[in-house]
């Protein structure tokens, strides 16, 4: 009991994703994104939530995946992580589950380096595995180095 | 909340206020010593200050301003007389009464520290002596003749509480009553000018103070509702219910009111940055040994809040430039015939929508051969072509990324120092820099800075199905090239150019800038180009479609995305989509095109130095009975093409609605001589040249644009005057021609009140 916490989960290329619950602002519907060229190409775009400019991180990008579904439908989770809001666009959304912390194991050695950086750990479920994501992570390599010193004030 | 606290923020904020007015009092009165009232007016706000550090019980604060005040207090009445020493050393005070309150505001206690030697400089100096330490900045030993420090048995701390005690209990018990810096009861702030007695009943109307972020957030939302209210408008059309329209638009209206009210909180007179100038100004001047007076002109012009802040570091380091570097050294400017105060002008102007502030001095002007020198020295030019170049073209460098270094600080002490660094900041929030230079007269700087930064005129345009948006304040003009009737593209050294008007124009393909795709555009079809300007280079930026102007809410891309150079922001459209503004400076400088030009000027210079000296652009017209006519194209906003069929009456006005503004018509042909009725074809579109007054759009309609013109400045008078016309130019054989616009908008309000025009305009109604 003392150590349950919530997850949101959604699905993306036949994994299955979890993050914290409490990091997770909303979930949206195909929110029309506007290309920024030249922009990291784990970056899909903007959106627009109500006003407000959203990064929208193309999560195949992101972890490395091979984007195999192609589906048209794409789902943005809104989180808000070190003080900015962004979105993620995974293809499906699971439900929100509470885990106890006795399940949670380090991520296995057999994963890739690069997402093994973004994956806190992974909870075995009786039928699947849930790799939980680390949001502070997932922002820390994206962010751009800044214009060239020459530039910079 | 705690009641103490929001009284001791209350007593913090004000108190800040009272150092920045003393700061501006002091060096007022170094150049007015014998202004009574200004010294009285000091005495006062010391006292002020003192009263209110009693009450809280810092004693710091209370012993530096009661000294403070001891000194005031003899030169109020006469017994000494204020000279540089005095001031430097009341000036000191300041900064220390500004330390403590800056410790206070953290800690909410004073901050430890020992103003011992402080004080003893004040009292000796009250009492007619000198200062005993040598740490006092700019102080100049004084020529009269020193007495010595009257002979004192106390210590200072002795003699402060002393003079506390003996004089003073009166007077901290009045100040708590009546010159008190808050109000105990209440949270009113009491103004302390204000007399005593019945001040209350007139603090209802005071100004209140808002948190800024809550303003911000305001601001925001209004901006929002702008977008919004956009979005419904439409609906008005589909649904066709009369209730309903009469709804949305008054929605529409009360909208737009909010709006501009908003902008009006956001606004504040640019006197808040330059009240520490003065100052700085005095402290610079007296470190290098020069006599520098600063006038403001214009402090009360207003801008956005934000952009206050952004011009703040700019601007000191501008000044720092003019008088450090730039206003020459006394005896210097006597040999060379000038008086031996040296000037430096601060003045802020509004000019179309913008405002310009400028900051001129008369000193010894940029050392351009020491910016040739550098120039060879970093390769920019070759040292045959450096000898070659004008000041002006010299001046540009200054403003090169990187091109001054420390070096050029202490090897040449020329200007010009960290000046990219200047134009970064003014790009920053939209303005551009201008600089101008004479040997041996001065040097003048005109930054020009748009009135608020949230909202602005933009262009769309669309490049690979997306639209993007164009700041409006670096477009010059839109460019339709036809390779059929022009010489089309050329190739100069690898960059693509075209011909405008006899001079080549560098161009960038903004598919190709950002990267969407490769290919340049079909070379037998026309293409849209839209002429820029940017770090004083000129350039076309050719784009696939040229859509609508519109005013956006700029909206920062966030840290993720901010260090593409390419983008300034994004803004949301009226459907609710994202459209990426364009950064043009930073286009132009991340494509290699400014480094490019500098390098290879694409025109010969003296075609521009001509423009800049004495030509003038204008516009070239025609109106029914009149083939040239011209206006200066500083009055000219924007062209538009309007379906007679938009126009619209209101009384015996012709009007048009033009964004969120109803725009009036003026036929230009009716106000000048030798004009004919015109006589309108309901298949052609009415031309009509936008010109903005007081921020209202008004309509001069025009039979026929034809092109911008570069014209000599002076114009030649017609004899007699003619009705409408201000004189006309030569351009090559044929005479042009020029309207006088301030005399067809008099006549056109004249208008409304007689029905004729009238033989003598009284320039007195009029006002």
């Amino acid at each position: 009991m003392s150590s349950t916490t919530d997850f949101a989960t959604f699905y993306l290329g036949g994994l299955y994703f979890g993050i914290t619950a409490t990091d997770v602002l909303e979930l949206n519907k195909n929110l029309d994104v506007t290309r920024v060229p030249k922009s990291p190409k784990t970056v899909r775009g903007i959106m627009n939530l109500r006003g407000q400019l959203v990064p929208a991180i193309d999560m195949y990008e992101r972890l490395g995946l091979e984007n195999t579904s192609h589906q048209q439908e794409t789902i943005s989770i809104i989180l808000q992580c070190e003080g900015m809001l962004i979105a993620l666009l995974v293809d499906n959304v699971g439900e929100i589950i509470p885990l106890e912390q006795d399940t949670f194991e380090s991520p296995p050695n057999n994963f890739p380096k690069m997402s093994r950086e973004l994956v806190l750990g992974v909870h075995k479920l009786p039928e699947k595995l849930l790799l939980i994501l680390d949001p502070k992570q997932l922002i820390k390599g994206i962010a751009f180095s800044g214009k060239p010193a020459l530039l910079s004030v | 909340m705690d009641n103490n606290d929001d009284i001791l923020a209350e007593f913090i904020i004000e108190a800040r206020e009272i150092l920045d007015q003393l700061d501006l009092d002091f060096v007022q009165l170094e150049e007015t010593p014998h202004d009574k009232k200004l010294v009285g007016n000091i005495f006062r706000a010391m006292h002020t200050l003192k009263g209110s550090s009693g009450f809280f019980a810092f004693k710091r604060l209370e012993k530096v301003s009661h000294a403070g005040e001891s000194l005031l207090g003899k030169i109020r009445d006469g017994h000494l007389a204020l000279d540089t020493q005095k001031t430097s050393t009341l000036l000191m005070a300041l900064d220390a009464l500004r330390e403590i309150i800056s410790g206070i505001e953290v800690a909410n206690t004073e901050p430890a520290g020992d103003d011992a030697l402080l004080i003893a400089d004040l009292l000796s100096l009250a009492n007619g002596g000198e200062v005993s330490s040598n740490n006092n900045r700019g102080a100049i030993p004084s020529p009269q003749p020193s007495t010595p420090p009257l002979e004192t048995t106390q210590t200072t701390e002795d003699l402060v509480l002393d003079a506390i005690e003996s004089e003073d209990i009166e007077a901290t018990d009045e100040a708590l009553m009546g010159d008190s810096l808050v109000a105990t009861d209440n949270e009113m702030v009491v103004d302390t000018a204000a007399p005593t007695g019945n001040a209350r009943t007139t603090e209802v109307a005071a100004p209140v103070k808002v948190n800024l972020e809550l303003l911000d957030k305001l601001m925001n939302l209004v901006s929002e509702m702008v977008l919004a209210r956009n979005r419904l408008l439409p609906f008005t059309a589909e649904f066709g219910d009369h209730n309903f329209s009469n709804t949305v638009r008054s929605i529409d209206l009360l909208t737009l009111e909010l709006q501009e009210r908003m902008m009006k909180t956001r606004m504040q007179p640019i006197s808040q940055v330059w009240a520490k100038f003065p100052r700085l100004v005095r402290d610079i001047a007296n470190d290098c040994h020069k006599k520098v007076t600063l006038i403001q002109e214009g402090a009360e012009t207003e801008l956005d809040r934000t952009l206050l802040d952004g011009i703040r570091d700019p601007l000191i380091h501008i000044i720092r430039n003019s008088v450090d570097h730039g206003i020459e050294l006394p005896a210097e400017r006597l040999a060379k015939g000038k008086p031996e105060n040296g000037k430096v002008l601060l003045r802020a102007i509004h000019e179309n929508g913008m405002v310009v502030i400028e900051i001129a001095d008369d000193g010894g002007g940029i050392k351009f051969d020491a910016v040739r020198q550098k120039a060879v020295d970093k390769k920019l030019v070759s040292f045959e072509d450096a000898k070659k170049l004008s000041d002006i073209q010299l001046l540009e460098f200054i403003f090169l990324p990187g091109f001054s270094t420390n070096q050029v600080v202490t090897n040449l002490s020329g200007r010009g120092v960290g000046m990219d660094v200047v134009k970064n900041n003014i790009s920053a929030i939209g303005g551009s820099i201008e600089i101008d230079s004479h040997r041996g007269k001065g040097t003048n700087i005109r930054l020009k800075i748009p009135l608020t930064l949230a909202i602005m005129p933009a262009l769309f345009v669309r490049c690979e199905n997306e639209r993007y948006a164009i700041p409006q304040n670096s477009i010059s003009e839109m460019v339709r090239i036809d390779p059929n009737n022009s010489t089309g593209l050329e190739d100069f050294y690898g960059t693509p150019v075209f011909r405008l008007r006899g001079k080549l124009v560098p161009l960038l393909f903004l598919n190709q800038q950002l990267k969407l795709s490769e290919h340049s555009p079909d070379s037998t079809k026309a293409i849209n180009v839209a002429i820029l300007q940017s770090s004083g280079i000129s350039f076309g930026l050719v784009v696939d479609e040229v859509l609508n102007m519109q005013e956006v809410v700029v909206k920062p891309l966030g840290a993720l995305l901010k260090g593409i150079p390419d983008f300034a922001g994004a803004t949301i459209l009226g459907d609710g989509r994202v459209a990426l503004i364009l950064d043009v400076d930073g286009m132009a400088i991340h494509s290699g095109l400014v480094a490019k030009i500098q390098a290879r000027p694409l025109n010969p210079e003296t075609v521009f130095d001509q423009v800049r000296e004495e030509e003038v652009s204008m516009l070239l017209f025609e109106l029914a009975g009149l083939e040239r006519i011209a206006i200066p194209l500083d009055n000219v906003e924007r062209l538009e093409n309007f379906a007679l069929s938009r126009v619209q009456r209101n009384g015996s006005r012709e009007v048009v609605q033009y964004g969120d503004h109803i725009m009036h018509l003026i036929r230009m042909n009716d106000y000048i001589e030798g004009g004919q009725p015109s006589v309108d074809s309901p298949t052609q579109p009415l031309s009509v040249i936008v010109h903005y007054v007081n921020q209202m759009p008004i309509g001069l309609v025009v039979s026929q644009v034809h092109d911008i013109i570069h014209v000599p400045k002076k114009l030649q008078a017609a004899n007699p005057p003619q009705r409408g016309l201000a004189g006309c130019v030569l351009m090559g054989e044929k005479v042009i021609n020029v309207v006088d616009l301030q005399e067809i908008l008099m006549m056109r309000n004249l208008q409304e009140h007689q029905k004729t025009y009238p033989e003598v305009i009284d320039m007195d109604v009029l006002r």
